[in-house]
């Protein structure tokens, strides 16, 4: 049992105790109370017919306030302020051997494990009674039609042999806090002052300013004997440009902030002018050159090095359980999924000196925060630091419940649809220079190579942050996506530096991060919205009924990144033309 | 293929007060309209293939809802919100990039969000880069539209792509949604909890809306339009499940465009008493067969029976569009219903028998002033209802050019009005509707009393049929017993069933709703009187497969825990 400081709001240990005082607000109160109240009976006595009762059943209700603003060029374009109650249940029925779940159904679209499901907002006992009684009847009648598949489809196939769940120890843990619902106009001042930025920089054709601020009550409960509650604030800030070049080519930059409250945010001057900043070098690139191909030396630094790695060798991180298909069509898709790093545990990905973990306990690192970090997983593991790589080999992968072979069980991560998810990542190594060091070594690699000149990448684009996301890498077949570099410099020798104006990569993979040369003993930390693609197609073979919809921050922590040997290319696709008119308001 | 339907909205009423600001200059929006229009037409009209004609629309939605379920909130908010629309044509009345292309997609809905703040400056900007990318579309599709009409045979209907109207120009004074949440939100909840008793009521909730919907319009040919309007409505709907698996829901709804045109708690709570009546009732129900014999179709079942067989086969652009049904386009001056029914489009209509209709607007989203459109007079067709796509021997708009916002214009409905010369009494109607089965030998004929909306298909690929979807049916018996039932759809063809409506009576009602075709969602009402139909088909109404709970509700078999006696908060 643990008590952490859940971002400087007051914690409550759980001490084990089985009995559950009604009158205990903080203990989940009457939304705890009802949950638990259906989950006994639906033990107890949920059973159809003759056929088998749920081996294991969880609630978990989100309740989720949201206050957001949008504004354009100075002014307003949208403000909300939203709470909803979201519900997720998981039923499982058959054995932990042998269960609804890991199954691949032919039909995938309309899936519950992707719905979202609401719940009264007033905390009224017995309404909630009511919708968790219809929401666990229709979600059991899925796992029996789901198991029922799952056993017809296996008549004719052999599977891995592997249980569907492991084991876990009851844990009880309850952090609370005041429910909140964060006024919106502060959030709606802080978009209006940043986006009217943009009226200073002629160069760029459109902008958006948005701001959010949520907060996130979980309630767990389920029929092993652990529950929880958790409460957690964000607040997340972006600023989207796009302009063209003469030529037409689209340019597109962005910045992030995030922060657990508004008043732990910078300044807002220091927003301003890191909007400006990327304004100021958004408009430089319309008239920057570009390189049509480059082989040599790449040195990702800061934000590109951290977004490099998520790209590329974050989804690698994660155990995917290759489900058992329905029919063969199926199956193709299924055998696609598997993660190849299952195969290479204790085998070299990363050069010597490397350490790789994930640490959802920190709220920061080096100095500068952290927001992947949770207390709980959604399988109610309690959080805990994981060892992925140590001196350049893979020593494991995040989990969740769901056994993978070579993996000992869950890693608690569990964080969206039922599958692991990356919480703080953070990349060391052990052979870091400094900045001057790093630099020389870069020098020296140019050199080497006879090259006029190397090149340094210090963003990288996220598919996210686009106002046009029909600008994106064409990635050929066969090749790891990787989005385009937006701030892209060729370095010569004496330190000169030459903006691109666009690039992107040209085959790269997660073997290429074996090459790597050198880095700094500093780090950068980055975070972003982590959904990797395969987590949609995977959330159906879950037991998942219901989702809360979320998107789950994970932190980076890494240095920069000296590459020995990359390519860069053009990019390749449509140019649309330069719009007719100019804009408007620097007409 | 094109499935319209009418179906009920579920949002709802209001206590909130509107009330109107007096307005001093040019309303900013416009300013910024006007001014982007003006430069854009200077600026592109140098390019090789200027636009001959450019429009903008700003719809913002400034609007406030609560609902609730068995007595407890659900959600409740206020939103503010606005939308541009352009219409951009390059080419000439007669032919331009607006013409559809044969057996090609409709274009995709187009969302712009502009600021819901006064700034000019910056609802410039974003009308500037809406613009530049509607101008560069509609060169492509012009090119698109000239190799079509090279590669295919000869269009059968020649009229013009745009019609020729006069500019309006009108501001109206806009109208202010004061709302007052935390009373809305107790008013849902006091609607809501009577269901809660019941353990067989699966769902059931109420919600209350208050919407001002405020347009801006101007065109290249001289227009500019503010109009403003302020919405109500009250939506009520309930859910159970008979043994057999089939859900078997019930709706309420009113509409108003004053929050005192909603009804009092008193006559809700007692019209939630009646759906809870009927719900009970309708699991005990017998299932119908498929049956074809003479029905009584209710005002409100009639209305929609009509917006569904008539209405959407007289929006003018069907008559052109080559894989349109065109019912009813070679029918003018013909005999299509009883001498002495009138069929009307009339916008211009705010209400019936004290009934606000939803269906009324000022101006379409053409800027075309709102008109009354005789479809049927006399039981005699003379008329379609016309947006500004002209077709043969219809060259002008009539003030039908209706869309939701990021969809484009097409001829759409507003209210629809069914009058008869010589109205029966609801007596004489069952009368004769009693001399028809014995004329028939029908044991049973049928009353649709109230329905959850319809569907029709109007095109050439799918057969074109109507689907009117019943809520209350009953069995009429040649005694005059009625008997409630359930399980069927009314189905039928439109020239068929139109010629076998025989008679109406004096009571008529009023059906408010969404209906939804090509250009999106547009509130539209539709009142009739009940009418007798010689002979109608009704097929089996498809059937969830889902059985009712297993467990009994939670509070039918344990004593109620005194936490839920109380909605905090």
């Amino acid at each position: 049992m643990n008590a952490r400081n859940v971002a400087g709001m007051a914690a409550l240990i759980g001490v084990g105790l089985p009995a559950w005082a009604a009158d205990a607000p903080e203990r989940g109160g009457v939304v705890m109370q009802a949950m638990r109240d259906e989950l006994a009976r639906s033990v107890e006595a949920l059973q159809m017919d003759r056929l088998e009762k749920p081996y294991f059943l969880s609630y978990r209700i989100d309740d989720v306030t949201s206050t957001q603003a949008v504004a354009n060029f100075g002014a307003l374009a949208d403000k909300s302020s939203t709470r909803n109650r979201f519900l997720s249940i998981e039923v499982r029925v058959g054995s932990p051997d042998l269960d609804n779940t890991n199954f691949m159904p032919s039909r995938v679209s309309g899936s519950p494990a992707t719905r979202t499901l609401t719940l009264p907002l007033d905390d009224d006992y017995r309404e909630l009674r009511r919708q968790l009684w219809l929401n666990t009847d229709a979600a059991y009648k899925y796992a029996l039609e789901t198991i029922a598949k799952k056993r017809a489809a296996l008549e004719n196939r052999s599977r891995e042999e592997l249980p569907d769940f492991v084991p876990a120890e009851p844990h009880l843990s309850f952090a609370d806090a005041a429910a909140l619902r964060p006024p919106v106009e502060p959030v709606a001042e802080l978009v209006r002052t940043l986006s009217r930025v943009f009226r200073d920089f002629p160069g760029v054709q459109a902008s958006q300013t948005r701001a959010s601020h949520v907060y996130r009550r979980s309630y767990y409960v389920n029929s092993e004997g652990t529950a929880f509650t958790q409460a957690r604030p964000a607040v997340f800030i972006e600023a989207l440009a796009k302009t063209q070049a003469d030529d037409g080519t689209v340019l597109q930059d962005f910045e992030w902030f995030h922060a657990r409250r508004l008043e732990d945010l910078p300044p807002v001057a220091v927003l301003v002018e890191s909007v400006r900043g990327m304004a100021t070098t958004l408009s430089a690139r319309r008239d920057a050159p570009f390189v049509d191909r480059y082989s040599g030396p790449v040195l990702f630094e800061g934000q590109a090095a951290a977004e490099l790695f998520a790209q590329v060798l974050a989804p690698k991180l994660l155990a995917v359980r290759v489900p058992v298909a329905e029919d063969d069509r199926m199956e193709g898709f299924t055998a696609s999924l598997r993660n190849p790093f299952q195969d290479k545990i204790g085998a070299r990905v990363l050069p010597r000196g490397f350490s790789v973990h994930d640490d959802p306990t920190l709220d920061s690192y080096a100095g500068a925060p952290l927001f992947g970090g949770y207390p709980i997983d959604d399988d109610g593991i309690p959080a805990a630091p994981t060892a992925l790589v140590e001196n350049g080999v893979l020593k494991g992968l995040l989990a969740t419940r769901n056994p993978i072979a070579g993996i000992a069980g869950s890693t608690g991560n569990r964080r969206m649809m039922g599958i692991p998810l990356p919480s703080n990542v953070l990349v060391t190594t052990s052979r870091g220079m400094s900045d001057e060091e790093l630099a020389e070594e870069f020098k020296l690699l140019i050199e080497e190579r006879g090259n006029d000149y190397g090149v340094v990448v210090r963003r990288l684009a996220n598919p996210m942050a686009k106002l046009d996301r029909s600008d994106a890498a064409r990635t050929p077949r066969g090749e790891v996506a990787v989005d385009r570099l937006t701030r892209a410099y060729k370095v010569y020798p004496d330190g000169r530096e030459e903006a691109i104006r666009k690039a992107e990569l040209s085959g790269v993979s997660e073997s290429d991060f074996r090459d790597i040369v050198a880095t700094t003993e500093t780090t950068t930390n980055y975070t972003l919205g982590f959904v990797p693609i395969i987590t949609y197609s995977l959330a159906v073979t879950t037991a998942q009924y219901g989702t809360a919809a979320t998107q789950p921050a994970m932190s980076i922590a890494v240095p920069d990144l000296l590459f020995e040997e990359l390519t860069l290319r053009k990019p390749v696709g449509n140019v649309p033309l330069p719009p007719v008119a100019t804009h408007p308001f620097f007409d | 293929m094109r499935t319209p339907a009418i179906r009920t909205v579920l949002t709802g009423l209001a206590l909130a007060t509107a009330t109107a600001v007096a307005d001093s200059d040019e309303p900013p929006v416009l300013v910024a309209l006007n001014a982007e229009l003006a430069r854009s037409m200077e600026i592109l009209g140098e390019r090789p293939e200027p636009p001959y004609f450019l429009s903008y629309e700003v719809t913002e939605q400034d609007s406030a809802a609560a609902s609730a379920s068995f007595g407890t909130l659900t959600y409740s908010y206020q939103r503010r919100s606005r939308f541009l629309d352009v219409d951009l044509r390059v080419g000439d009345y007669d032919l331009d990039n607006s013409r559809p292309i044969r057996n090609a997609r409709r274009p995709r809905r187009t969302f712009t969000r502009v600021p819901i703040e006064d700034d000019v400056d910056a609802i410039r900007s974003v009308l500037w880069n809406r613009t530049d990318a509607t101008y560069k579309q509609a060169l492509q599709q012009l090119t698109r539209v000239r190799t079509d009409i090279e590669v295919k045979v000869d269009a059968e209907d020649q009229s013009a792509d745009f019609s020729r109207e006069k500019a309006q120009s009108s501001v109206d004074r806009p109208a202010r949604l004061a709302v007052d949440l935390p009373d809305w939100e107790a008013k849902v909840r006091r609607y809501t909890a009577p269901f809660g008793a019941y353990g067989e009521i699966y769902r059931a909730s109420a919600s209350l809306t208050g919407s001002t919907e405020t347009r801006w319009f101007v065109n290249s040919e001289g227009a500019a339009i503010q109009t403003s309007e302020v919405r109500y409505r009250l939506s009520i709907s309930a859910t159970t499940k008979a043994d057999d698996g089939m859900t078997l829901p019930r709706y309420e709804s009113f509409s108003s465009f004053t929050p005192d045109g909603l009804p009092d708690d008193e006559t809700v709570l007692a019209t939630v008493e009646r759906m809870i009546a009927d719900l009970n009732a309708l699991r005990d129900a017998p299932v119908v067969e498929p049956y074809t014999g003479p029905a009584i179709l209710s005002g409100r079942a009639s209305g929609v029976f009509f917006h569904e067989i008539l209405g959407h086969r007289v929006e003018g652009h069907r008559q052109k569009r080559v894989d349109e049904g065109q019912t009813f386009k070679k029918k003018i001056d013909e005999q299509i219903l009883p001498a002495g029914f009138t069929v009307s489009f009339d916008p211009t209509r705010r209400t019936l028998r004290d009934i606000d209709l939803v269906g009324a607007y000022a101006y379409d989203n053409q800027g075309v002033p709102a008109q009354r459109v005789d479809v049927v007079q006399d039981g005699v067709f003379k008329n379609f209802l016309m947006s500004r796509t002209p077709i043969e021997g219809f060259s002008n708009s009539n003030g039908h050019g209706r869309k939701q916002t990021g969809y484009q214009v097409v001829a759409r409905q507003s209210n629809l009005i069914v009058e008869v010369d010589n109205p029966l009494t609801r007596e004489e109607l069952k009368a004769r509707l009693m001399s028809l089965l014995e004329e028939q030998d029908k044991p049973f004929g049928l009353l649709f009393e109230d329905i959850q909306g319809g569907v029709t298909t109007t095109g050439r690929f799918m057969p074109n049929a109507f689907n009117v979807q019943p809520i209350l049916v009953y069995r009429i018996y040649p005694d005059g017993r009625e008997e409630l039932v359930r399980g069927v759809d009314l189905i039928g063809t439109p020239l068929t069933t139109l010629s076998r409506v025989t008679a109406a009576d004096d009571q008529i009602a009023v059906f408010n709703g969404i209906c939804g075709a090509e250009s999106g969602g547009v509130p539209v009402a539709a009142a009739s009187p009940a009418v007798l139909v010689s002979q109608i088909e009704v097929q089996k109404k498809s059937k969830s497969q889902e059985r009712a709970p297993i467990l009994p509700a939670p509070f039918d078999e344990t004593p109620v825990h005194t936490d839920g006696e109380e909605a905090a908060e």
